[in-house]
């Protein structure tokens, strides 16, 4: 064991030395243990945070642990900040939210919607991380699997408060676009929002409507959505006030490039007027698109091509 | 002035009436005279001297352009010696592949090949070269107008004189081979430093980076090895020395590890086989005991673990596919379930993950994408949504990402290049800039290239730059088979001459 530590501290991804010590830690089996092991690696990963033998010897204890300890739920909330603490420094490290992603398939509920609060705060001071939105993403779609397997008399509280997160999710990234701008993570996150919100829910409403009063409040009206989005993007698209700036013409670009992601996602039974807009809108997209990013106007042809044959 | 003073009516008529008869008879005609003819002396002389000018400067640019086109043939010519031409042989390949590969890539290759154009780097865009002649030809045209009064006969001369030069510049149009001088200016490879540099890479085992990277020299050399091949200079390695080293490298499982003495992993057979393959030696292995190891990995879901320690990942899948076709054993595992968990694997943005619900990334969905071209399933892939993910990767400067808002790195030329090859999407990205990203990366004094310009080199990096180079058809470089990550000259060897 001390030999292996030393080559581990020495060559990270050293991976017979781990396997050497998974098979002399897979003959004990008892907690200390492997808390020592989570400690090396911890160790080891504070120095080389994307060390990929590392990462999946953590899993492995972690699996070990879950097989025979029930202290799993806490181990998995200290996973969940060390891994925070690790991308604090190493930005977009893929292993890192990797391994957090892995952790959500452990978690209840509860625990869920309270890791989305509290990485809320750090995704919106770490507005170009992509990885952590797409945590976010993996949250909030294993939140929207388990109100799928729920289908009983609370499922429509339950859908209440899913489609709350959703649209509070929505605003939040609403607000730091406009805040922070020109970056393509938080486009890249909303494309995915109301695509599912205009994709899933709708059908999910219709579901639950069929079973009890539909709440008012909870109104999904896909053309006052749409508008929304319109209305965004057309702010945003006219603020190509300053060229030196690429912030501003970044901006303008996936503000175009999210337009015309929303009118492929569209299913086709939504309302003509709404397929109007949008069709209106795109000429003008995709001319300042061809201007302004030039390399991809075999793509931007493809898609508007794409588009105008319904 | 004078007509001012006289008052007489009479007086003043006479004499501005005799003014007028002597201008009329006698300045009139003398003006007349004098003009003409040096008006067609002047102006013939003016359009003589323009217009041999303008032949003698088309007649220079001519011979300037040919002598730099004899120039690129001797060179195109000096380093590709008895190949066939470069994009035959790739098209070749990518048609005439196994039932299973063809099923998947049979029609888009072909349309793929006609937008990638075989006979001249159609990449490289006509050159801007030409207009400012035109335009200038244009303006000198417009100078001398047809229409203007002139003898018929001096009309008739111009006429001819402007058709002359028309077909003198429309002889200088610049043919599709010019086009390669814009490639020159652009870089060279510098292959004899790439070749220098991985050889003293292999011959260095003591110095510490070797020391450290002791664990995955299996890899490494696959990547030495391979980049070699691809510029023709395989022969610079002693070969038996290093297939015995391989052969050492093997465990008893059947898997092969990084190094002789480590443990055995997925990773390292593939390389094994690989460079194996290389050196057209794959059946010195026992195919079944390497084939048994691998179908040991395969979960019951379809996904695949690296080693006996349980990892799954997607990358291990493309990894067992590619190793047992490779092998011809790919009945050996389940292949519809392995096709399966790697689509449950697919995202949203149309890309795919480490494991269902990971995050897209350019090399794993090089992996999975790879992986399902060689069992033929490519119709599970959403081939434009991941396009559009993919061609999204390329940033200001022509390099590519492996995911969004992150810098770009030589090594996603190729994963995310070889990827748009195989969904047929490449002509999304704009390759010429890509081209010289890639240039722009090497070290003109060492050789070997690196992840960004102006960073240090490594074996992994130059691989993948001179893979991309190769994808994007760059002269002087054997063509790369997109899904298996080996020459197609090797992959056509594996395939048709054993059957």
């Amino acid at each position: 064991m001390i030999h292996s530590k030393a080559l581990l501290l020495l060559s990270c991804d050293f991976a017979t030395a781990w396997n050497s010590r998974k098979l002399i830690v897979s003959n004990k089996r008892l907690l200390p243990i492997l808390m020592d092991e989570l400690h090396l690696s911890a160790l080891v990963l504070s120095y080389s945070p994307k060390s990929e033998q590392a990462w999946s010897h953590r899993r492995w204890v972690i699996n070990m642990i879950a097989r025979n300890c029930s202290t799993l739920q806490w181990i998995i909330e200290r996973e969940s900040e060390l891994v925070e603490k690790i991308a604090e420094r190493s930005k977009m490290n893929y292993r890192a939210w990797n391994h957090r992603c892995w952790l959500v398939s452990f978690m209840t509920r509860e625990q869920v919607l309270d890791e989305l609060k509290k990485s809320r705060n750090w995704s919106g001071l770490h507005v170009a991380d992509n990885s952590c939105f797409h945590y976010r993403r993996r949250l909030m779609l294993r939140n929207l699997e388990g109100f799928c397997y729920t289908q009983d008399n609370n499922s429509s509280g339950y859908f209440v408060e899913t489609y709350q997160i959703w649209k509070e999710e929505l605003d939040w990234n609403e607000s730091l676009i406009k805040q922070y701008v020109g970056r393509e993570a938080l486009w890249l996150h909303r494309r995915f929002l109301s695509m599912y919100l205009i994709k899933h829910m709708a059908t999910h409403l219709l579901a639950v409507s069929c079973q009890s009063k539909p709440k008012a409040s909870v109104d999904i009206d896909i053309d006052s959505l749409m508008d929304h989005e319109l209305c965004l993007v057309h702010s945003c698209s006219t603020t190509i006030a300053d060229a030196n700036f690429e912030d501003f013409q970044a901006q303008a670009i996936h503000s175009a490039a999210y337009m015309l992601w929303l009118t492929k996602q569209i299913p086709e039974y939504q309302g003509i007027d709404i397929q109007e807009k949008l069709r209106a809108g795109v000429g003008d997209v995709t001319r300042m698109l061809k201007r302004s990013c030039p390399d991809r106007s075999s793509l931007w042809d493809y898609l508007v091509g794409y588009h105008s044959e319904p | 002035m004078e007509y001012l003073a006289t008052n007489d009516p009479y007086v003043l008529w006479n004499s501005l009436y005799e003014r007028y008869g002597h201008l009329r008879s006698v300045i009139l005609p003398n003006a007349r005279s004098e003009w003409k003819p040096s008006s067609y002396k002047t102006l013939s002389v003016a359009v003589a001297i323009i217009v041999a000018i303008n032949i003698v400067v088309a007649m220079a640019v001519a011979i300037i352009k040919v002598v730099d086109i004899i120039k690129i043939i001797i060179i195109y010519l000096v380093q590709q010696p008895a190949s066939p031409p470069v994009s035959h042989a790739h098209s070749h390949s990518l048609l005439l592949r196994s039932p299973s590969y063809s099923h998947g890539l049979s029609t888009s290759h072909s349309l793929s090949l006609t937008a990638v154009s075989p006979t001249s780097p159609s990449f490289l865009k006509n050159s801007t070269s030409a207009s400012p002649n035109r335009r200038w030809l244009r303006l000198l045209l417009r100078r001398f107008p047809t229409s203007v009064k002139l003898r018929p006969s001096l009309k008739f001369w111009l006429k001819w004189l402007k058709k002359v030069i028309k077909f003198s510049f429309a002889v200088v149009k610049p043919l599709p081979l010019t086009s390669l001088l814009l490639h020159l200016e652009m870089g060279e490879l510098a292959a004899d430093k790439h070749v220098k540099y991985i050889i003293s890479v292999e011959k260095k085992k003591d110095s510490f980076e070797s020391v450290v990277m002791e664990h995955l020299r299996l890899n490494g050399a696959y990547w030495g090895l391979t980049t070699l091949d691809i510029l023709g200079k395989l022969d610079a390695v002693d070969e038996e020395d290093v297939i015995s080293w391989i052969l050492k490298c093997q465990d008893e499982s059947g898997g092969f590890a990084g190094n002789i003495g480590h443990d055995p992993h997925v990773l390292y057979t593939l390389s094994a086989v690989q460079v194996l393959a290389l050196f057209d030696k794959v059946d010195i292995l026992d195919a079944d005991k390497v084939s048994n190891y691998i179908v040991g990995l395969q979960n019951e879901d379809g996904s695949f673990s690296g080693d006996i320690w349980g990892e799954v990942d997607t990358r291990f899948s493309y990894i067992a596919i590619c190793c047992l076709s490779i092998l011809q054993r790919l009945d050996k595992i389940n292949v519809d379930k392995a096709v399966e968990y790697i689509v449950s694997c697919k995202n949203l943005d149309g890309g795919f993950g480490c494991t269902p619900g990971g995050e897209s990334h350019a090399g794993q969905i090089f992996c999975c994408v790879g992986a399902l071209a060689i069992a033929g399933a490519l119709h599970h892939v959403d081939k434009d949504l991941l396009g559009w993910w993919l061609c999204e990767r390329q940033v200001k400067s022509g390099g590519l990402n492996g995911r969004p808002e992150k810098l770009p790195d030589v090594c996603y030329s190729w994963w995310v290049l070889s990827s748009l090859i195989m969904i047929d999407r490449v002509h999304w990205i704009n390759k010429d800039k890509l081209v010289k990203f890639i240039l722009d990366c090497q070290d003109m004094e060492n050789g070997g290239i690196s992840d960004r310009p102006d960073d240090a080199v490594d074996v992994f990096h130059t691989y993948f730059g001179v893979a991309g180079l190769s994808l994007l058809e760059y002269p002087g470089l054997k063509p790369i088979d997109p899904a298996y990550a080996l020459p197609v000259d090797v992959v056509n060897r594996i395939f048709f001459s054993k059957k």
